[in-house]
């Protein structure tokens, strides 16, 4: 089971016990508090504890624990609440207030440690759970009585068990055991007392010295075949008439070495729980992660440096490390995933609050939840994907008057599907609004002097929608404190690019717009073309190029201020890579030259380079600011002689050396 | 035939995982009711009669050890599961001597629950056979 699949839950449910602890205890006050108030108090730190273990938050599963032990107290009498302790709950209900958010935001939780020790330093010292040990005190085979039984004349059994190491509460479990062995006889002693083991003090080795008529095998078996029991031995003990001398000293001294060697070893077992989950710093795994990039990089570099023949002992010896290494990043790049469930609460949530500021009925419908994306790029969509909500809910869906008008139903409706496409992840979030119009983003862009009139008609459908991204650009008419001017669209598109997607729009205008996100699921470590273009290095991703061929100049034709060449039934349109880099897109083409083939949208490209040295696995490491602005490169990579390589993203490349 | 279980947390979050484990263990089990708090396991129980109850200790209104005394006292033979949190040995212990056949200790993970629930079926050779 998938704790994953809980997460959402967890975090409703979490915040309405937090919530109901906040209320009750802002209503208490500095008066004290009604028995029955206490009890709700209880129980909200009880669930929460109990569900931050599920998910394995253990942090936050403490600071409940103690909450919640404090209020255990109060709830006996041990003593009663003060306007201090009822202050220093509240603080520690907002501080696992400020965990779920933290947790909600894949930001780290922040620590309840300090609160829950001064919690813990107002608890009574005493035992934890005085009522309760004292009833399993009074429970029916206590040892304090063997001598009341002692007319049982059926044989008498040593059992001796071993309860499994790091077995979840030992001395239930222990109790458990004994109600099983009650099932087949007589009870008589029990090492140690009933108290230790409700006093979670036990050490995991449980004697018992039962009266009954079933052979010793058969006991073995039976006790040997409950859940948490590592070894059982069944001895048949002296019948009662032999023991002679004096039974009830026997007994006692049975009893009192283990007991005393129960209290040495009682903190260890207590805290011999079974840990399943860890939760690590972000941070760390990307250290992780970059130790594997050098590992990488270092392992082409001694396959280059040992020109092992294949066959060769060196080359087996390097396949096997590649094949380790490579699932190693695997594992890695695994652990790093999130599925996108994980953030839809805070954006049901943003389409709520924005929907009702706004006075719209809006529905939004999420799909595909279950697709995973690195922990790093769900959360550098988290911002872009607010920006586009807002826009829907604000611009693109309508009021719901003009929606009956135009025969929509009144509620708008949002969706957002998810899916796998090869190794890339589309994010698609589409409105039923009144969608955006082509011909109008056109007029616009001609009006405020951002294209002149020919390259404007000459834009596609799909380029002029995009034109919506260029900074400060927009239809909108109106100004709101939502939405502002249309600012977001460009900073959604450089977020995408950034993460090394592209963004495309599509609109039909009166039937909603579309923005489709294609992301990789994780960036770090790629195949890439490496390629010298004007004396410089580029590395092209392997996963962004259909095709390498090789082309003759005398092939390349000129067509609509473009050169373009003809390869099979695909017009392709050749740019020259060290001319776009350089802002001359009509660069001169030497006479024959290799071409990396992709396509943007419909359309079929090819970037001519002056050489391609090589397939490489690179590690793709984020450029630094201000580089981190063009586009047209998603990140630079350290090649295997120390040199650095810009990345070139070839899609992004094409539409920025378009724009004027 | 799957076994009739009823299942018996205040929290949802807890009902669902434990639902979500019983669900996916092959038809073995079924889910025929739920109860947020001890006296609705008892109305519950009375009407529906399970085979297997897994019952929560700190619930509202009553307890999972009140509820389990009086559903022994409407059924002795009642199978009944406790969920507990760590740190709560004492209450668990009580339960067992009031009758509770097991316990499963939260955060639940889908083996150890489906291992602990096989062994306290009747048949399941945990100890049913008369001595």
């Amino acid at each position: 089971m998938e704790t994953a699949d809980f997460l959402d839950l967890f975090i409703s449910e979490a915040r309405e016990h937090i919530e109901g602890q906040a209320a009750l205890l802002a209503r208490a006050g500095s008066s004290s508090l009604e028995r029955e108030e206490i009890n709700d108090l209880f129980r909200h730190a009880h669930s929460v504890k109990g569900m931050a273990a599920a998910m394995g938050f253990a942090s936050m599963s403490a600071l409940a624990h103690a909450m919640e032990d404090l209020l255990h107290q109060w709830r006996d009498g041990v003593f009663g609440s003060t306007p201090g302790s009822i202050e220093l709950l509240t603080r520690a209900n907002d501080l696992l207030s400020a965990q779920v958010d933290a947790l909600v935001a894949h930001q780290e939780i922040p620590s309840g440690d300090e609160i829950g020790r001064q919690i813990r330093s107002l608890c009574s010292p005493s035992e934890d759970r005085p009522q309760a040990a004292a009833g399993a005190a009074a429970a029916p085979h206590g040892t304090d009585e063997p001598a009341a039984e002692a007319v049982d004349t059926r044989p008498r059994l040593l059992v001796d068990i071993a309860i499994r190491q790091g077995a979840p509460l030992p001395g239930a479990r222990a109790m458990v055991i004994l109600k099983r062995l009650e099932e087949h006889g007589q009870v008589l002693e029990v090492s140690p007392a009933p108290q230790i083991l409700a006093a979670g003090k036990f050490n995991g080795r449980l004697r018992v010295v039962l009266a009954s008529r079933i052979a010793p095998d058969r006991v073995a078996t039976l006790a040997g075949g409950l859940a948490d029991v590592a070894a059982c031995q069944v001895t048949p003990a002296a019948p009662p008439e032999d023991q002679g001398g004096d039974p009830e000293r026997r007994v006692a001294a049975r009893r009192t070495l283990p007991d005393r060697q129960d209290e040495e070893t009682g903190e260890s077992t207590a805290r011999a729980e079974a840990i399943t989950t860890i939760r690590v710093p972000t941070e760390r795994m990307d250290h992780l992660l970059d130790g594997i990039g050098e590992l990488i990089l270092d392992r082409e570099r001694l396959k280059r440096a040992l020109e092992a023949d294949p066959g060769s002992e060196a080359a087996e010896i390097l396949e096997g490390l590649g094949r380790t290494v490579d699932a190693l990043k695997d594992e890695v790049m695994t652990i790093r995933l999130l599925p996108f469930s994980s953030i839809v609460p805070r954006l049901e949530r943003a389409v709520r609050e924005l929907a009702s500021r706004l006075g719209k009925e809006v529905e939004l419908v999420v799909r595909g939840t279950e697709v995973s994306l690195d922990r790093s790029t769900l959360e550098e969509m988290m911002d872009p994907l607010q920006h586009i909500l807002r826009n829907c809910i604000d611009h693109g869906l309508e009021g719901s008057e003009e929606r009956r008008g135009a025969g929509k139903s009144a509620r708008g409706r949002i969706e957002i599907d998810l899916s796998r496409r090869d190794e890339r992840v589309c994010l698609a979030v589409s409105d039923d609004g009144r969608g955006m119009d082509p011909e109008a983003l056109r007029r616009v862009a001609v009006e405020r002097r951002y294209l002149s009139r020919e390259i404007a008609m000459r834009l596609s459908d799909e380029e002029a929608l995009m034109l919506v991204t260029i900074p400060g650009f927009s239809t909108a008419t109106r100004t709101t404190d939502i939405s502002g001017r249309g600012v977001g669209m460009d900073v959604v598109r450089m977020r995408v690019q950034k993460l090394g997607g592209h963004l495309i729009i599509r609109s039909q205008t009166g039937n909603g717009t579309r923005l489709e996100m294609d992301l990789p699921p994780t960036v770090t470590v790629t195949r890439a073309f490496l390629c010298r273009a004007e004396g410089g290095i580029y590395a092209v991703p392997v996963s962004a190029v259909q095709a390498t061929f090789e082309v003759r100049r005398d092939i390349v034709q000129a067509s609509q201020g473009e050169r373009v060449l003809r390869r099979g039934d695909d017009l392709v349109t050749v740019l020259p890579l060290g001319g776009v880099l350089a802002g001359d897109r009509a660069a001169p083409f030497p006479d024959a030259f290799p071409a990396l083939q992709y396509q943007v949208g419909k359309r079929t490209y090819a970037l001519g380079v002056d050489e391609i040295l090589g397939e490489e696995l690179i590690v793709v490491k984020p450029l630094r600011h201000p580089l981190e602005l063009l586009p047209q490169y998603a990140g630079a990579a350290i090649l295997n002689d120390g040199e650095i390589a810009l990345i070139v993203d070839p899609v992004n490349l094409t539409r920025t050396s378009r724009q004027p | 035939m799957a076994i009739r279980v009823l299942v018996v947390d205040d929290a949802m979050f807890m009902r669902s995982m434990i639902k979500d484990i019983l669900v996916n263990a092959g038809g073995r089990y079924e889910i025929v009711g739920e109860a947020s708090n001890g006296r609705e396991a008892i109305a519950r129980f009375r009407e529906l009669n399970p085979e297997l109850v897994t019952m929560d200790i700190v619930m509202p209104q009553l307890d999972g050890i009140e509820a389990t005394r009086e559903i022994l006292k409407v059924d002795p033979a009642a199978v009944i599961v406790m969920c507990s949190a760590m740190g709560q040995e004492a209450l668990v212990v009580e339960s067992i001597s009031a009758g509770a056949k097991d316990f499963i200790v939260k955060p639940f993970t889908s083996d150890r629950v489906l291992q602990v629930l096989a062994k306290v079926l009747p048949g399941a050779g945990g100890g049913s056979a008369a001595p």
